[in-house]
């Protein structure tokens, strides 16, 4: 059983490649990585700098990555195929690329908790999005299309003064930055937070100054509501209904299927009108080991091998909190596979968890995956034999393999949906799938 | 045009020697290999927080010890040994978890492309299939296929034969094939 397969080796070599090929360096962090190599060689080219590079190190980099883009823009303007384009119409098409600051992870004063949104020096702080962009949709803007933020700023030790925010806009011309009231911030005698209100979209530097020291950012506001995921009314198609395979399937049109039974049934914390299409059911408080879970639905598990499917939009924010499918004989034996929250060493956090519990213990593999922008994910889950394999995808063609659990007991069981596990007994997040499947498999 | 070119061994060990004393001549070395160390440490930790942390320290310990780097081997199996060094103190450290809370005004970003979680989930395939097998065999591999070293290069680097990092990265590869089913988290 030893032998080379030289094929399935070529496989797994083209796996690697390709993925090799794919990963790529963000370009900012790159060009920002190169400015601080840079700045950190300077002083033995016998320039004595050192205070001054602490003061300005920020701005030098804004500055530096701004000289950047200018010049590839420049550039790419100038190796671009030269096409019979009236001249107006040429520097129209000159895209102006905002030279977003992207975080570095410098803690600030009195926190503890690593955190990549940090940005800071050795005497400012704040935070900024991963991608150097605020994302906001049209509703969260105000009626005269300014968007508020509180903004925090964390100041170091010994620093004094009053600290004082500026902004302006790089790509167009626009009023400057508003910033009212600033208040001591929560739990850190460091943190202050700054009323602040962009006046339009686009792209702004941000500078804030606290005596002689200061922090600069750039930043740029989107809105990006159209882009998002958005929600066919009446759900997706349900292609599954005239699959000769189907065991099961339940499109939660207008009403459940009758073969679907509840478990300890909460009927205010379940609907199919909320989201027409889809079922909706509360994460709510209570556990299934802990026998006080809520709203679980299921009917009996096939025989045989089978494969069973669901897509599921869920968003937890907080510990516990998760959404799936389940293999369910009781408190003390089941599987279950989704979206959820989980905040511990063994955990990603907001994450994808495939987990199983068995007389009462839990497997210690949870195959936990982190789950940053999967909102919406197909999830499906795979019986054959005592083993119980999980997928997602996101687009319900290309699916990726999460692991392998093996159930030792195959008992009185039942297949079916989860939601709950909600440490906060005022919180109940809306888990809505719109489709449960089951297939037989050979 | 010169940071496309392919860069000579003889030309990184005078480059090497230049970057002691030239900022330009280490960013040009920095800008040669910066892609091929973050792609090793991306499988390894698979996630790009994580992984630029790593690159940084590479870079930065690489700047800080330019002076010590004697020309003796290759300045690539010389960066990837620093490179390893910092993975090898990551994952002895305790890892700090990450608040999301802790950042009080950011909003969660809703939306990334199909394609790109898609990548993201076969580098955490990868990067757990790795952890199932022999570091040795795990550390040949992505010093191959995702640092971009040759053999020998490796050997360097990981203070072996090349005949024994061919061994390595083969039995690695045989490993993946027959105890992870890594081959399967692409189908259909």
């Amino acid at each position: 059983m030893n032998s080379f397969n030289h094929s399935e080796d070529d496989d797994i070599k083209n796996l690697l490649e390709e993925t090799a090929n794919q990963i790529e360096p963000n370009a900012m962090f790159v060009a920002q990585l190169e400015n601080k190599l840079k700045q950190n060689h300077l002083p033995k080219k016998g320039f004595n700098m050192l205070t001054l590079k602490k003061i300005t190190s920020v701005i030098a980099w804004a500055g530096a990555l701004t000289v950047l883009v200018i010049t590839v823009n420049w550039f790419a303007s100038q190796m671009a195929p030269k096409e019979n384009t009236p001249a107006s119409l040429s520097t129209e098409s000159t895209e102006f690329i905002c030279p977003v600051t992207i975080p570095n992870g410098s803690l600030p004063p009195n926190v503890t908790k690593k955190s990549p949104y940090y940005f800071g020096n050795d005497n400012l702080w704040t935070t900024l999005w991963l991608d150097g962009k605020i994302h906001v949709k049209a509703a969260d803007k105000e009626p005269d299309n300014s968007v508020e933020i509180h903004w925090a700023w964390w100041y170091a030790d010994g620093l004094t003064g009053e600290l004082i925010v500026e902004g302006h806009r790089l790509d167009e011309q626009a009023e400057r930055l508003h910033v009212g009231e600033i208040k001591q911030g929560p739990d850190n005698p460091n943190l202050l937070i700054a009323y602040t209100s962009f006046p339009t979209s686009g792209c702004w530097e941000v500078t804030a100054r606290m005596g002689d020291s200061s922090l600069t950012f750039v930043t740029e506001i989107v809105e990006d509501e159209e882009i998002l995921p958005t929600i066919s009314p009446a759900g997706s198609p349900v292609p599954f209904l005239e699959s000769n395979s189907l065991i099961f399937g339940d499109n939660f049109a207008n009403s459940l299927d009758k073969n679907w039974e509840w478990l300890y049934e909460d009927k205010n914390n379940w609907s199919l009108t909320n989201n027409p299409g889809w079922l909706e059911i509360n994460a709510g408080y209570g556990f299934v080991n802990g026998g006080n879970i809520e709203n679980l639905l299921v009917r009996p598990m096939p025989e045989g091998n089978f494969e069973m499917e669901t897509r599921l939009k869920f968003n937890p924010i907080e510990k516990m909190q998760f959404a799936g499918l389940i293999v369910f004989e009781n408190g003390a034996n089941h599987i279950q596979f989704g979206h959820g929250f989980c905040h511990a060493p063994s955990c990603t956090d907001d994450g994808i968890y495939f987990q199983k519990m068995s007389r009462g213990s839990w497997d210690s593999e949870n195959f936990d995956i982190d789950a940053d922008h999967m909102e919406i994910v197909y999830l499906r889950l795979r019986r054959k034999g005592n083993n119980f394999t999980a997928y997602i995808s996101q687009n319900g063609t290309d699916w990726l393999m999460i692991g392998t659990h093996t159930a030792e007991e195959m008992n009185e069981f039942s297949v079916g949906l989860i939601s709950g596990q909600s440490f906060n007994r005022d919180s109940r997040p809306p888990a809505q799938f719109d489709y449960f499947v089951i297939n037989s498999l050979p | 045009m010169s940071i496309l070119m392919k860069i000579e061994s003889s030309d990184e060990l005078q480059l090497a020697q230049q970057a002691r004393t030239d900022s330009d001549a280490f960013a040009e070395l920095y800008q040669h290999h910066v892609r091929q160390v973050y792609r090793y440490h991306m499988v390894h930790v698979g996630n790009v927080k994580d992984a630029e942390d790593l690159t940084s320290q590479t870079f930065i310990a690489a700047l800080e010890n330019i002076s010590s780097f004697r020309g003796a081997g290759s300045f690539v199996a010389w960066i990837f040994g620093i490179a390893a060094n910092k993975k090898a103190m990551f994952f002895r450290s305790n890892r700090p978890q990450i608040q999301l809370d802790e950042a009080l005004h950011i909003p969660s970003s809703k939306f990334a492309p199909d394609q790109l979680t898609s990548q993201r989930l076969k580098i955490a395939s990868i990067t757990r299939a790795l952890k199932q097998i022999s570091p040795d065999r795990a550390n040949a591999i992505t010093l191959t296929f995702f640092g971009g070293l040759s053999n020998t290069e490796a050997s360097r680097v990981m203070h072996k034969s090349e005949a024994s990092i061919k061994m390595l990265v083969s039995r690695g590869l045989q490993d993946l094939r027959e105890r992870t089913a890594l081959k399967l988290e692409v189908e259909e």
